[in-house]
């Protein structure tokens, strides 16, 4: 048995976890109930199980066709982005608004080919004070500006 | 002739100075994202949606539906001066157009694509305001069953017409209908795929998934390519096509635009696809196809007309049937939702000038286009000298900051509009409510409303909800909360609470009557409610569930 087609291995593999991931938890955690009442588990196991079957053939046709490589991963920039967008998310309830960029800002531009600390500071000043300007006063998005452990915060 | 008659009503909207304005925003916007490789129509419309929420319907959808067709102008420059396509959809013009470029005669490639693109955006408009209003009349009587065909229909089609393999685009498309399910399930209420993360009961927004799938993706495979660019900007002084061009041109136009506008139409379709078979049609009927690759015109014009032709078709289904047929359709009807407006075919009849408007805009635009972006293709082609470096932060900002608050934008108006029936039956069986308590949480819940979490504001729809059951009681009890009043303006309404909390104690804890019911039975319940605080005349009869 070889892998002819590395591409669709790999993607065949995919599709089998998400599928079997979806269907399994559903059945686990939730109600069947019938085709006339579907309980809350009926349309995901179905779905996943639909699922995990293509991934299946995808997986089985990667051995028998010829295909292409998988290129080579983008690790870096991958994980820098998305590690970025996640301090985002986590750190605007505690640490405020102009923490949550910087951090976002620094880490995504780690994800670059070039990292000046000066450009990306600059840069950090002028998106905070768009993020600022449009969202908190243009739009009014209750967005925490300063860390919550300063009690009296200066900016409001 | 009544076509007429809605034409000049659309050009009186349209045609008002601040739509203009709008209109010319969105334009100037989109040709800059298309100019701009690493940010599509997709992310800007949705990093705009939140603030269309102060526009004007009208003016919100003008200047978002510019964005879109403004995107497909600016795309193509780049795509034939930098041989970067700013757009997806003019990944094929890289191909003749770049090799246009290099032979010195850049101008006459810019100049066919402007002026392909501008005869398909006439012709689509036109066809826009045909086809719309027939269609919209069939789609008026659809129901369920129709609509649902429709979306199956839509899904198949999107399948057949993806290019690559067939088998994985089934398999995304089954992907994508599991992420749909994440969230509260609205038969029974349970939390599925939640993993207790109270964000995600409401579901993953479309938005989202767009913005990690177009978004960010395009801005990490972006960071892996390195610059190479080449820019052929001196050389687009000479504009105009020769004759030989012009005859060449024209019936490759006249393709485009015809192919374009079917598969706009279709679901899953618009402007990529439109392209790509427009490149694909010219090569075949071309008598001397050897020279696609090497620079013919033929294989700039067609799938320039096509791909404008396809943007503004596909505005047919989301304006007659509410239904997208691709993604940037799919946010539009993000942005009419923000506004109150449920899409769908009444919207023609219920607002002539929402309507007609936004299809006069369209040619507005185009024009606009033509007239603009001929002069100032020199400063697009200098944008293109900012190191992506700086962009993709501020992309990543844009993005980070706003979609989930646009949705709650969505949500927080909809509340009053088009919620779904649903109890939080399990929410109350699990929990001994009383009175006292749960009306407190409530009054708590719409003073923090934005910072509550959602199951909190789910059972505050619910709430809403059940407060129009009660308006049909007619005031079953009053409910002495003084603390409520003050926060929710159910002053008179109080009595519908009131049903919710005693239909709150009467099943707290008998799970098993509770999974046993479902949106139907809450008339039910509140019949028997109605029964139990003596009103006679109770008229519970109430949405779909009525006999």
């Amino acid at each position: 048995m070889k892998i002819k087609s590395p591409k669709d291995f790999w993607s065949g593999l995919m599709f089998l976890g998400f599928g079997l991931f979806f269907a399994i938890w559903a059945v686990i955690h939730y109600q069947m109930g019938t085709a006339v009442r579907m309980g809350p588990a009926y349309f995901p196991t179905l779905l996943g199980g639909l699922l995990a079957f293509l991934g299946l053939v995808i997986l089985l046709e990667s051995f028998v066709a010829e295909g292409p490589p998988v290129p080579k991963f983008a690790f870096r920039p991958l994980i820098l982005i998305s590690v970025g967008c996640v301090l985002y998310g986590y750190l605007m309830k505690p640490l405020g608004l102009f923490v949550a960029t910087l951090a976002l800002v620094v880490v995504s531009a780690l994800g670059g080919h070039e990292f000046k600390w000066k450009e990306v500071f600059i840069l950090y000043v002028i998106l905070m004070l768009f993020s600022w300007l449009v969202f908190v006063r243009g739009l009014t998005l209750p967005f925490p500006l300063c860390p919550d452990f300063i009690a009296n915060c200066p900016i409001r | 002739m009544e076509i007429f008659h809605n034409l000049v009503l659309g050009f009186g909207v349209a045609i008002t100075p601040i739509h203009l304005l709008y209109a010319l925003i969105g334009c100037l916007l989109g040709t800059l994202i298309g100019v701009l490789p690493g940010i599509g129509p997709v992310a800007t419309i949705a990093m705009l949606l939140p603030i269309t929420f102060n526009l004007s319907p009208v003016a919100a959808l003008i200047m978002l539906a510019g964005i879109y067709y403004g995107a497909q102008y600016g795309g193509s420059t780049t795509a034939i001066l930098v041989n970067i396509p700013g757009e997806s959809s003019s990944v094929v013009t890289c191909l003749d157009g770049y090799q246009m470029a290099r032979q010195g005669r850049a101008g006459p490639a810019l100049a066919v694509a402007a002026l392909g693109s501008f005869f398909a955006g006439c012709v689509s408009t036109l066809i826009i305001a045909l086809a719309a209003p027939p269609l919209a009349e069939v789609a008026l009587k659809f129901g369920p069953s129709e609509y649902f065909s429709l979306m199956v229909f839509g899904l198949v089609a999107a399948t057949v017409l993806a290019h690559g393999s067939l088998i994985k685009a089934i398999a995304m498309v089954v992907f994508g209908l599991l992420l749909g399910i994440v969230g509260t399930d609205v038969n029974s209420g349970v939390l599925r795929f939640t993993f207790n993360i109270p964000e995600l009961s409401d579901g993953i927004g479309f938005v989202i998934v767009a913005m990690g799938m177009f978004g960010t993706a395009e801005i990490v495979a972006n960071l892996e390519l390195k610059d190479k660019r080449e820019i052929f900007t001196k050389d687009v002084k000479n504009l105009w096509p020769t004759k030989e061009d012009f005859k060449r041109a024209w019936a490759p136009v006249l393709r485009g635009t015809a192919l374009g506008s079917f598969l706009g139409i279709l679901p899953g379709g618009g402007a990529l696809l439109a392209s790509f078979g427009a490149y694909t049609l010219e090569k075949k009927v071309s008598r001397h196809p050897e020279q696609f690759g090497k620079g013919a015109i033929e294989g700039v014009a067609g799938p320039e007309s096509a791909n404008n032709a396809g943007a503004q078709t596909s505005f047919i289904p989301m304006l007659t049937l509410g239904i997208p047929s691709n993604a940037v359709m799919a946010l539009m009807i993000g942005a009419l939702m923000i506004q109150g407006i449920a899409p769908g075919p009444q919207v023609m009849n219920e607002k002539p000038q929402l309507f007609w408007g936004l299809i006069a805009s369209m040619w507005v635009g185009n024009l606009m286009l033509v007239v603009l972006n001929l002069p100032l293709i020199g400063m697009w082609v200098k944008l293109l000298t900012v190191p992506y470096r700086y962009l993709y932060p501020s992309i990543l900002v844009f993005m980070a900051g706003d979609p989930q608050e646009a949705r709650r934008g969505v949500r927080r108006r909809s509340l009053e509009r088009r919620d779904r029936l649903h109890f939080e039956q399990v929410l109350l069986a699990h929990q001994a409510v009383d009175d006292k308590q749960r009306v407190g949480r409530i009054g708590a819940v719409r003073e923090h409303a934005r910072e509550f979490a959602q199951p909190e504001l789910h059972e505050f729809r619910d709430v809403l909800r059940v407060h129009q059951i009660g308006g049909e009681l007619h005031y079953v009890s009053p409910a002495g909360a003084g603390r409520f009043q003050r926060f929710l303006d159910l002053g008179e309404h109080a009595g519908a609470l009131r049903v919710e909390i005693v239909a709150g104690c009467q099943h707290a804890g008998n799970e098993k009557e509770f999974t046993g019911l479902d949106s139907g039975h809450v008339r039910v319940l509140a019949e028997r409610l109605a029964e139990g605080v003596d009103v006679v005349d109770a008229d519970v009869c109430h949405g779909s569930s009525s006999p």
